[in-house]
């Protein structure tokens, strides 16, 4: 069983559908605009379908992954969010920590928290093959290795 | 950046599915096929096709798993595993050459003082 309780097909569903936002984010980098106002919850709040080619203009790390993970739980599963625990209206790193399920090694659909300690401090969506996506500057969502940086604080679970 | 493409392809295992599937569906048939044929198979005259009618489904069944096992995939996603993008996968080097740039230009710090975009943060504890 998985950490949301989807099904195996759902499961994988959800991860591909989350991957793809992900992608269609990288694609659109230069018109992803980095912001911590309100707006960087847009791509939610807007209901940007990236099955759809639909991406936010604006978002953080925290709500960038909040978005990916919200068209694969949510956008076609209906899923609650077991992201932040906002119902989909809110959250960051701290939320995130507080949610999902801690794995020591990260696969396809993961988050991953950096930070020194606390409430965190950046995030970025695991793709597998030992790189994520991070959208963490007015760059746009970039591909990196998964350990681009030395504080990863945790790696957690949503799907 | 390079052009890439998305990707909402799916499914690892699915070619593994498919050929049992496959593999099944060709082989009540076959048998179903040599009953029919059975005087014949007895007698020897249509053995070989009948052989060849029967494991050839399942060669082709072998192959599509070997494809499938072949495929680039990503780590495991619940006891099964997924593919990935595969553009990602090409694109290791310049994951590694972006890392410069984060360096140069670290990323912003997220925190509690942007935790609420909808201005409807949680209730106050109650006393």
């Amino acid at each position: 069983m998985s950490v949301s309780g989807l099904s195996r097909h759902h499961t994988k569903q959800a991860v591909n559908w989350t991957l793809q936002a992900a992608v269609l984010g990288l694609h659109h980098a230069s018109v992803i605009h980095y912001t911590q106002t309100a707006s960087r919850w847009q791509g939610i709040d807007r209901h940007r379908d990236a099955s759809k080619g639909q991406y936010p203009n604006f978002a953080d790390c925290s709500a960038f992954v909040t978005w990916c993970l919200w068209n694969g739980l949510h956008l076609h599963l209906g899923h609650t969010d077991v992201v932040n625990g906002q119902h989909w209206r809110a959250g960051f790193t701290g939320t995130m920590l507080t949610h999902g399920r801690r794995v020591s090694s990260p696969i396809p659909g993961d988050a991953i928290i950096y930070g020194s300690g606390g409430s965190g401090e950046h995030t970025a969506l695991y793709t597998g093959g030992g790189l994520v996506i991070s959208h963490g500057s007015e760059r746009g969502p970039l591909l990196l290795p998964w350990r681009y940086r030395s504080d990863v604080m945790a790696v957690h679970r949503y799907i | 950046m390079p052009a890439m493409k998305t990707s909402s392809q799916v499914s690892i295992g699915l070619g593994t599915q498919l050929g049992l599937v496959g593999t099944l569906a060709a082989g009540v048939l076959a048998i179903v096929q040599s009953a029919e044929h059975n005087q014949a198979l007895l007698s020897g005259a249509n053995k070989p096709a009948a052989i060849i009618a029967f494991a050839a489904p399942i060669l082709t069944a072998l192959g599509r798993m070997y494809q499938a096992a072949h495929l680039p995939k990503a780590d495991a996603v619940g006891g099964l595993t997924a593919d990935i993008p595969a553009e990602l996968a090409s694109l290791a080097a310049e994951a590694q050459a972006n890392v410069a740039q984060v360096q140069a230009s670290p990323d912003h710090v997220d925190g509690p003082h942007v935790a609420y975009a909808t201005g409807d943060a949680p209730a106050p504890a109650a006393p």
